[in-house]
């Protein structure tokens, strides 16, 4: 009996510690409005307004009320002001290293890579900044992030609650979030041909729990709205309206596919051309941070590669789960980084610790040590910017 | 055998033994659907026959308006106010000084703002229309409607610019604001028409005056 307490300990101290770094990291200076991304000055408002009278602003009408549901606690709970604001996010943003942490663990059946991405992404300064700021993709992100980690496990253990889970988290990330679906086409898809020779045990669940939760979700999310007198009819034109605004709109992100040296080249130039402002100009060179890219791309590569070799559906679900979001933004005139990071940014860590691991040897290692110190400083060389402020954004506070 | 045929009987009987999960997924959706269909025609209140008043401020427009929630209100504008937000900076500002003269943008703002109306469609007359279209082209987040009008944002409800031409008849249980200005600008038989042969359940006549 005596050893429960300890050996519940010894299994969770990691994750704990991890989930107690990562939350103080980002609660320093949470408070401060130094600088801040646009979305802060209306991110509070919008979820006492949607929460207490279903109105949908004052940010853009095309985003997703479900976020403005899950911050409004957190603004009783912590005050109407910054921190009750951004305290969801400090908190949603430290949780999902901790989810990092178990997905690189399980992916790679080692405790060391786990604890690598884990770190990571605890330490990482973009990950830092976005859990200072109200914007709702943090949470988005945690809940992608968690649909991944219960798929893993369902298709290690074959549980249902598993299953149950994954849907559950995946429906929450697309009622915040509608980009996320492209990461349900990924995760359904992966799990369908899994499970292709038992479809007949499984199917009806698929169905039950991928085709009919995530609309509930999102329906749920919109009840204020509705509770205002809309009627379902109204709540479908809505959704056609915002899917016709998006369609309708100029495809930046294909015009830079078709050039590939200037796609991966010029990924966060097209933040760095951001808007005039003090938060625009801050978030641009944040989001033009070159540990985040030089760091992902042979991460990334790598797991395409090994994946693809390896015939994995795992590793085939992570790499492609993290990285659909990032299609909808190809498609669409946004902020490109800004989002898409924070979908893919775990994906990265995840597997920058999986290629850690791959290296043996105390030579190598710190051959690539060096490797990614000059691709930092070089980075701003070779894309003409200029040299990132990232710690000095990370120590400054606010977002 | 005793052990595991107990087990089996102690199972869900029938082809949904095993499918608890799924069937608790499908009653949590029926629910959700029930309730979300529900919600919204439980809030919706709109008199029972057609009435009109006359009113001279915002407030007595909410005052009058208490028993009606949730309708769509058709404005008739000669100004289109394509920034939705207007509505509601111009109430507040009326809010901050009672003394200010009370626009159409006062009235729809307050409408919006007390939750009487959450939706607006526009009529801008055929003069201003070609500036309606001007506005509208460029504008992030525009969509422009089969019917030719122009559908814009406003805290999430639809703004629908409507012009005359387009559309002629009100075929729902709208509200109509219409003020002095405006009936003056409009063409008098259209505007009666508009008024008297739709299925509007509230006309108001705004005979305040009139911010420009």
């Amino acid at each position: 009996m005596t050893t429960r307490p300890k050996s519940w300990l010894n299994a969770w101290w990691i994750p704990l510690a991890l989930f107690g770094t990562s939350f103080l990291l980002r609660l320093f200076r949470v408070e401060s409005s130094r600088q801040w991304i646009e979305d802060t000055v209306f991110g509070g408002p919008a979820a006492n307004l949607y929460s207490l009278h279903g109105f949908i602003g004052p940010g853009p009408w095309t985003s997703q009320p479900g976020g403005s549901l899950l911050r409004y606690p957190f603004g009783l709970l912590f005050g109407n002001d910054l921190i009750g604001w951004r305290m969801a996010n400090v908190l949603f943003g430290a949780l999902t290293v901790v989810v990092v942490y178990f997905i690189a663990r399980r992916l790679f059946r080692n405790y060391w890579v786990g604890l690598a991405a884990g770190l990571l992404m605890a330490l990482e300064p973009f990950s830092i900044l976005m859990s200072r700021s109200t914007d709702e993709d943090v949470i988005a992100a945690f809940f992608a992030a968690l649909a991944i980690l219960c798929a893993l496990r369902f298709l290690d253990k074959e549980l249902e609650s598993d299953l149950a889970l994954t849907a559950i988290a995946l429906s929450a990330a697309v009622a915040i979030r509608y980009y996320m679906a492209l990461e349900w086409f990924v995760v359904v898809g992966v799990l369908v041909w899994n499970r292709r020779r038992e479809l007949r045990v499984w199917g009806i669940r698929f169905v039950a729990y991928f085709v009919l939760l995530p609309p509930a979700a999102t329906l749920l999310a919109n009840l204020p709205w509705l509770a205002r007198g809309h009627s379902l009819g109204e709540w479908v034109q809505l959704q056609a309206d915002l899917l016709r605004t998006f369609s309708s709109a100029e495809h930046p992100g294909l015009r830079d596919l078709q050039r590939p040296m200037r796609w991966i080249l010029g990924f966060p130039h097209k933040t760095i051309v951001a808007p005039a402002g003090k938060g625009s100009a801050a978030m641009s060179v944040t989001m033009s941070n070159p540990v985040v890219w030089w760091l992902m791309t042979p991460g990334a590569l790598v797991s395409a590669w090994s994946a693809v070799r390896s015939r994995d559906a795992r590793r085939a679900l992570v790499a492609g789960g993290f990285f659909a979001p990032l299609v909808f933004f190809l498609l669409v005139p946004r902020d490109v980084m800004l989002y898409s990071a924070l979908s893919i940014l775990p994906l990265g860590m995840v597997f920058v610790a999986g290629l850690l691991s791959l290296l043996r040897g105390r030579r190598r290692t710190v051959a690539l040590a060096v490797l990614l110190v000059c691709c930092v400083y070089l980075y701003p060389v070779v894309s003409f910017l200029k040299v990132p402020l990232w710690p000095y954004l990370w120590l400054a506070g606010g977002s | 055998m005793g052990t595991e045929g107990l087990a089996e009987e102690t199972r869900p009987a029938g082809i949904l033994r095993g499918y608890t999960g799924a069937l608790t997924v499908v009653v949590v959706f029926a629910v959700v659907v029930i309730v979300a269909v529900a919600v919204g025609a439980l809030n919706r209140r709109l008199p029972a026959t057609r009435k009109t008043v006359t009113v001279t401020t915002a407030y007595d427009t909410a005052a009058v308006l208490k028993d009606v929630h949730g309708a769509t209100l058709v404005l008739l504008d000669s100004e289109p106010r394509i920034a939705g937000t207007e509505y509601f900076s111009e109430y507040l500002r009326h809010e901050q000084d009672p003394d200010l003269p009370v626009s159409s943008d006062t009235v729809v703002g307050g409408l919006l703002m007390s939750d009487r109306a959450r939706r607006v469609v526009m009529y801008p007359p055929k003069s201003a229309w070609g500036d309606v279209v001007k506005l509208a082209k460029g504008r992030v987040g525009s969509v422009t409607t089969a019917s030719g009008g122009y559908r814009f944002r406003l805290f999430g409800e639809a703004v629908d610019l409507v012009p005359p031409t387009v559309r002629s008849g009100v075929d729902g249980p709208y509200v109509i604001v219409v003020n002095k200005r405006l009936a003056a600008q409009y063409d008098r038989d259209w505007l009666t028409d508009i008024t008297e042969s739709s299925d509007a359940r509230l006309v108001v006549w705004l005979s305040g005056e009139v911010a420009q």
